[in-house]
């Protein structure tokens, strides 16, 4: 008799993804393996509440991101402050953000460099919530019925989070793409 | 729908998220829009790329899943697991994580970490470089809260210099010193001062010295009188505890 075995089956069938949103989720990778090890102590020790029939995936992408929130509150002091909210702009400027949007809608790769960096990096300016949204929808795979149950949040919220996680992503991208576009090359900001 | 309300709605439809009703809108609107349908194949190439990007394992990812679940689920964790069956959940939860991890990480070592790497990175370099430790006392004289008297720069170890810092937001001082060609961080600060760190007080309460790990670091924690000192290096815990002893036995 093995009762955890449903669960590692169950971890281990979602050990790529759980992984990867646990390390793009945290502030420090350095916390990785602490807190994989704390989501599969609290698994296990809160197995027998799971109720076989229901959704596993959300149960334990739950567990995984109220773990790493703890992880990432001890280390607040560690962070960049948040970026001043942008002032309204010109309409040339809107212009001129739309055209670097499509290009790079066009051709991520073509117009940032390091590409995949900057997206990483993007990702981790988004507050916990927003990040945790957009990191199981794409690295977990959650449909956004999902990731209400996951976060406990109504659907539309969810949805709304999640659009809004992605937009702001867009527009970092497109920031740095601009700043780049206005530099010249070699004078690396 | 005007083309501002489709492109808002355009990755959820690329998701299938949308109810169908505003799906249908969407498509609709599609069929006779070109330039929205540029952008969703556009939204749609991002996404793809995004998704590379963001799932993109690296092997250290997998050994830290290894680690982690050989040390939940061995066998003979297990039975502390359910030695403890009969408290909370929560109580559980807690109570096995450090019996599973007796070295896991506390406070006071991620804020050592912290700075130790930043010196490391060159982010952080001593204020004043020194090579006994005569002239550190005389460098942190005024310069923290409490008096700091040291004793030899340990044997096998060149003393790198010292500047004055933080732990979290606790005042201490810093000093630096390759042992062995490793550079080891040692940190001071009044016992006093201990609150600001729950877990290693309580730690320390059970073991004097406290030993943990953190990332590739070992971690050493002693009082000595009404000083803390803490050391982090990529040294063996007995090294690191001689070294300590020797840098701060003031008699
Ligand atoms: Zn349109």
């Amino acid at each position: 008799m093995n009762p955890s075995k449903d669960l590692t089956d169950g971890l281990n069938r979602l050990r790529e993804g759980l992984t990867a949103y646990c390390a793009r989720l945290l502030w420090s990778t350095g916390d990785l393996e602490d807190a994989l090890q704390e989501t599969m102590l609290i698994a296990l020790n809160k197995h027998h509440e799971f109720e076989p029939g229901t959704d596993f995936r959300a149960w334990i992408y739950r567990i995984a991101t109220l773990t790493c929130f703890g992880f990432n509150r001890r280390r607040k002091h560690e962070r960049p402050a948040e970026s001043a909210p942008e002032s309204a702009v010109s309409l040339e400027e809107e212009l001129e953000r739309e055209y670097t949007y499509e290009e790079i809608l066009r051709d991520p790769a073509g117009v940032l460099e390091n590409f995949e960096d900057h997206l990483r990096r993007a990702c981790l300016e988004l507050n916990d919530n927003e990040r945790a949204i957009l990191l199981l929808k794409t690295v977990g795979g959650l449909t956004c019925a999902e990731i209400a149950r996951t976060m406990e949040v109504p659907l539309g919220t969810a949805q709304g989070l999640l659009t809004r996680a992605r937009m702001k992503v867009r527009e970092k991208l497109s920031t740095w793409a601009r700043a780049k576009l206005q530099n010249p090359p070699g004078v690396d900001t | 729908m005007n083309c501002s309300r489709v492109r808002k709605f355009l990755t959820l439809y690329l998701d299938s998220e949308l109810s169908a009703e505003a799906s249908f809108e969407v498509s609709r609107h599609l069929e006779t829009c070109a330039d929205c349908r540029a952008r969703m194949e556009g939204e749609a190439r991002f996404e793809a790329a995004a998704n590379r990007a963001l799932s993109a394992s690296e092997p250290e990812w997998t050994r830290a899943w290894e680690r982690a679940a050989s040390r939940t689920f061995t066998n003979r964790r297990r039975r502390f697991i359910a030695v403890a069956a009969a408290a909370s959940i929560l109580a559980i939860a807690a109570g096995v994580a450090v019996l599973l991890a007796p070295h896991r990480e506390i406070d006071i070592s991620r804020a050592m970490t912290a700075n130790h790497r930043r010196y490391l990175a060159g982010d952080l370099p001593p204020a004043v470089e020194a090579s006994s430790t005569a002239e550190i006392e005389r460098y942190f004289a005024g310069r923290l809260p409490f008096a700091v008297t040291l004793g030899k720069a340990p044997s096998g170890a060149a003393l790198m210099g010292a500047r004055s810092c933080y732990l979290d937001r606790t005042p201490c001082g810093h000093i630096v010193a390759h042992v062995d060609g490793v550079p080891v961080s040692f940190f001071l600060i009044e016992t006093s001062q201990l609150g600001a760190f729950p877990e290693v007080s309580s730690r320390l309460a059970e073991a004097d010295p406290f030993h943990c790990e953190s990332g590739p670091f070992r971690v050493l924690v002693c009082r000595s009188g009404d000083r803390v000192l803490c050391a982090i290096g990529e040294l063996s815990h007995e090294r690191l505890e001689t070294a300590t002893r020797e840098l701060c036995d003031s008699r």
